[in-house]
């Protein structure tokens, strides 16, 4: 059964993305585990899980916290990731009907709020320029490092489910300039492909490549000082 | 020989778009000469893998930081009484199923 967009909607939202392709791109997602991030229930205890979504209110209550980390991460923004939280639900008012059990459910909102998350950037793009040829301070005059990467001893891989890890990944996410980190999180975190993301941002391909260098040039930098020269027993090698 | 800053932005770029034959054996032969660039270069792969892989998790219950947490609770509030009262306004069309 399908309705029709909900009126009461905020205005400005842009439902001009949810064509046919998006509602395939959701359904896929509903199906794969990783992009299911918030497959676990927060506060319902036991082992049980599909007993279906409840009501609206319980949804807020029950999912809330979780779409708002999810969209916090990507927006590094409190006004604007509650926003986006709150659309999310509204929409979910309005399509209520056709969820079957609690996880699926919670794959729907995940994958509305992926989408209201790309649909701000494209709202929101940043003016100004972007300095192709910046001045690198990780390298001298002559195109050498001024300090070379040191080793490291962990693989980055293996510590996916690290929780320390984790937080330190999102404080160095928070020192990445504006428009590198929004190219990094369309990119990385919302493993959009680079076409999308220079079309969502509003920048050429060279730009995006620029701004993706700067963000994991930082991001690895900031990882290296951070983690992997701070742990005790991690060794240069 | 291309410079190290010319080798850590074509190793961004392999990430996110296919290299032509020339710039892959540009960034292997670099790489092969210079232990610094691989480094860099294994790094880089290990965060990518890292934060696809960890983006489920890092927005979880416990990743925390002080203003990641949730939703404040005046903003659960108002969007729990938006939604209740969408749902009332709505019910005498007959348009609630439930």
């Amino acid at each position: 059964m399908t309705r029709g967009v909900a009126p009461y909607l905020p205005s400005g939202w842009g439902w001009r993305a949810m064509g046919a392709g998006t509602v395939a791109m959701m359904t896929s997602m509903a199906s794969s585990s990783e992009l299911d991030p918030l497959g676990r229930d927060e506060r319902g205890g036991g082992p049980c899980c599909d007993r279906g979504p409840g009501s609206p209110a319980e949804w807020v209550d029950r999912h809330g916290d979780a779409l708002f980390r999810y969209a916090m991460l990507r927006v590094r923004d409190r006004d604007t990731a509650e926003d986006l939280v709150q659309e999310t639900f509204l929409a979910a008012l309005e399509a209520s009907s056709t969820f079957r059990g609690d996880s699926a459910f919670r794959s729907w909102l995940v994958g509305t709020l992926r989408h209201k998350v790309v649909d701000h950037y494209r709202r929101h793009r940043r003016g100004g320029s972007i300095d192709a040829a910046p001045t690198d301070s990780a390298f001298r005059e002559d195109g050498r490092w001024v300090e070379p990467p040191a080793g490291w001893s962990a693989d980055p891989s293996e510590l996916a489910e690290n929780r320390d890890f984790l937080a330190v990944v999102r404080q160095c996410l928070t020192g990445v300039p504006g428009r590198a980190a929004d190219a990094f999180t369309l990119r990385v975190l919302n493993e959009l492909p680079a076409t999308e993301v220079c079309e969502v941002l509003g920048v050429s391909p060279g730009n995006l490549w620029v701004l993706l260098h700067r963000a994991r040039a930082k991001m690895r930098a900031c990882l290296e000082v951070r983690w992997f020269s701070a742990r005790p027993g991690v060794t240069s090698q | 020989m291309r410079s190290c800053r010319e080798i850590a932005l074509l190793t961004s770029q392999s990430l996110d778009r296919r290299m032509t034959l020339r710039e892959r054996v540009a960034l292997r032969f670099h790489i092969l000469l210079c232990a610094a660039c691989g480094r860099y270069r294994m790094q880089l792969l290990g965060l990518e893998a890292v934060l696809r892989r960890g983006a489920a998790t890092l927005e979880g219950p416990g990743a925390r930081d002080p203003a990641g947490d949730g939703l404040s609770a005046e903003r659960r509030a108002r969007i729990q009484r938006q939604m209740i009262g969408t749902d009332e306004h709505r019910s005498p069309g007959g348009l609630d199923a439930r």
